[in-house]
């Protein structure tokens, strides 16, 4: 055990929250096995590359940098696992289970179908901002962008994309309820009729 | 301030429309810090095992790369050998072990002449007769194993006071020595070992000055300094016209077993007349760059000028082991 795995441990509790939330937002398409593969890999690669980190100070926006790359490279490696079998590095001790396997039906489930719409670099902007607190200017750092406009405009892409996803999600949720409610009403006068013609002839 | 007013508008937006603040912030609420302890002590334990990788890496790198350079390895090793064996093989060095004194005098001139001095004794003194165009004359011949050049003058002076004796010759005393390549390089070292327990600073330089002329090198001025945390520094003033180069090393034994090693590489200049004209500057340039020894400085550099323009240059160089 060195004193940089301590350091680096010292540094990651205060934070912790915010990446394993991150994580899985970001994979909100994907199992919750994906997210924590995410972490995983970005865990170990921050643990490998701690000692290039110069200001510790940033060590939460260096971590979201990486956690930010290894999802990127986990939805290419996602899409060639259709193709090829992409086995985890063999003889690696795999994280322990941090999400839970069984999530209700609510406000979080439709947001993260909805953010499962949009497109990664939409989504990844998004979270940095709202859910991880970051500065635009800090998204464009993480995000190897230019211009901060560009960020501007791409959170504001993923906002209105997000705003009429989540809203059709709700219409259609609204839609199903009525019509099950529709269904009982039908079902209670039937059961009614059949009661009170049971009642008149049957006796 | 920006940052933050496009965070509220945001919300303020999602407030207004369908996209509810409160999707975000139910994510917001999501709490996973109960799994830290198990994260923790997994990122240790795939550290320690990482510790071990590296160490695993490196000595399956070190192996792979004995493997990919087997060939060049194995060249080094046969040169390396060739090389022990050729400093072993012995060569023949023509080694000066004294020198031979040898006077004529008319045959029958007495002996008694000689018998008053010292250095002349009947253990190493032969005669010999020879006949010269006709005229015998007695030849007499000393061996003086390690004797001094000014040994020599004496001697020569010596043997000119007596009439008799009509030439007086001087002839070194060499003898082939077989040695090892290696061993025949360190002979060129000229080598001054000294015990200085006791002794003072100036005992010392004139010690050290002693044993130089000794092995035929006449320092103009030996001093010794001392920088008063136990570092002495000995500064050899030699005399630039001696035109054979040389190297000597110099032992200094000091008190409590302590033991100083000087190294000192000597060069001479070549033709003194080339300094002739040039500034101290450009003259310790010269002999900078000539020596190539970045421990020189100016200091070191005496040059010293007489009444007719010539120049004569002393360089002390020092290198402590």
């Amino acid at each position: 055990m060195t004193s940089d795995t301590n350091k680096f441990i010292e540094l990651l509790e205060p934070i912790y929250n915010d990446a394993a939330r991150y994580c899985r937002s970001l994979c909100s398409n994907r199992s919750p096995d994906d997210a924590e593969d995410v972490l995983q890999q970005s865990l170990l690669q921050a643990l490998e590359k701690f000692d290039t980190l110069k200001d510790e100070g940033k060590f939460k926006s260096w971590l979201f940098t990486i956690i930010t790359r290894v999802f990127y490279s986990s939805v290419r490696r996602h899409f060639w696992k259709k193709f090829l079998p992409l086995d985890s590095r063999p003889g690696m001790i795999e994280i322990p289970e941090i999400y839970n396997r069984l999530e209700n039906l609510d406000s979080k489930s439709v947001l993260r179908a909805a953010l499962a719409k949009i497109s990664v670099k939409e989504r990844t902007a998004l979270l940095l901002f709202e859910l991880a607190g970051f500065s635009m200017e800090e998204i464009k750092d993480m995000q190897e962008e230019k211009s901060l406009s560009a960020v501007k405009s791409r959170l504001s892409r993923a906002r209105k994309k997000l705003k009429k996803y989540i809203t059709g999600a709700e219409l259609k949720t609204s839609r199903n309820t009525n019509s099950n409610i529709s269904d009982e009403i039908e079902d209670i006068e039937n059961e009614t009729i059949k009661l009170t013609e049971q009642y008149k002839y049957g006796k | 301030m920006k940052q933050s007013n496009l965070r509220n508008n945001t919300n303020t937006e999602n407030k207004g429309g369908n996209l509810n603040a409160d999707y975000f912030s139910s994510l917001k609420k999501e709490d996973f810090s109960e799994s830290f302890p198990k994260v923790e002590s997994w990122l240790r334990e795939v550290s320690i095992k990482n510790q071990n990788k590296i160490k695993e890496r490196n000595f399956i790198k070190m192996k792979n790369y004995i493997w990919a350079h087997k060939m060049r390895l194995v060249y080094t090793v046969v040169v390396l050998a060739i090389l022990v064996g050729a400093c072993s093989i012995p060569v023949t060095q023509n080694e000066p072990i004294g020198n031979v004194i040898s006077w004529t005098v008319p045959a029958g001139t007495s002996s008694a002449e000689f018998s008053g001095i010292p250095w002349i004794t009947k253990s190493n003194l032969s005669i010999s007769r020879n006949n010269n165009n006709g005229v015998n004359e007695d030849v007499y011949t000393v061996m003086l194993p390690g004797s001094t050049e000014e040994q020599l003058k004496n001697y020569e002076h010596d043997l000119e006071k007596i009439k008799e004796i009509t030439t007086v010759k001087v002839f070194p005393l060499n003898e082939n020595v077989k040695r090892p390549v290696y061993a025949a390089a360190l002979h060129s070292f000229f080598r001054i070992n000294i015990n200085a327990s006791k002794m003072t600073d100036e005992e010392l330089s004139k010690e050290i000055e002693r044993q130089l002329n000794e092995q035929g090198i006449h320092p103009i001025t030996v001093d010794f300094k001392g920088d008063g945390n136990g570092k002495r520094t000995l500064r050899l003033m030699l005399d630039s016209t001696d035109r054979t180069p040389r190297d000597f090393e110099l032992r200094i034994e000091q008190d409590g077993n302590k033991e100083q090693v000087l190294k000192e590489k000597v060069k001479t200049d070549g033709d003194p007349d080339r300094f002739k004209g040039k500034s101290d500057d450009e003259i310790k340039q010269m002999i900078k760059s000539e020596l190539d020894n970045p421990n020189i400085k100016d200091n070191d550099i005496k040059i010293i000028r007489d009444d007719k323009g010539n120049v004569k240059v002393k360089v002390e160089v020092e290198d402590k082991k």
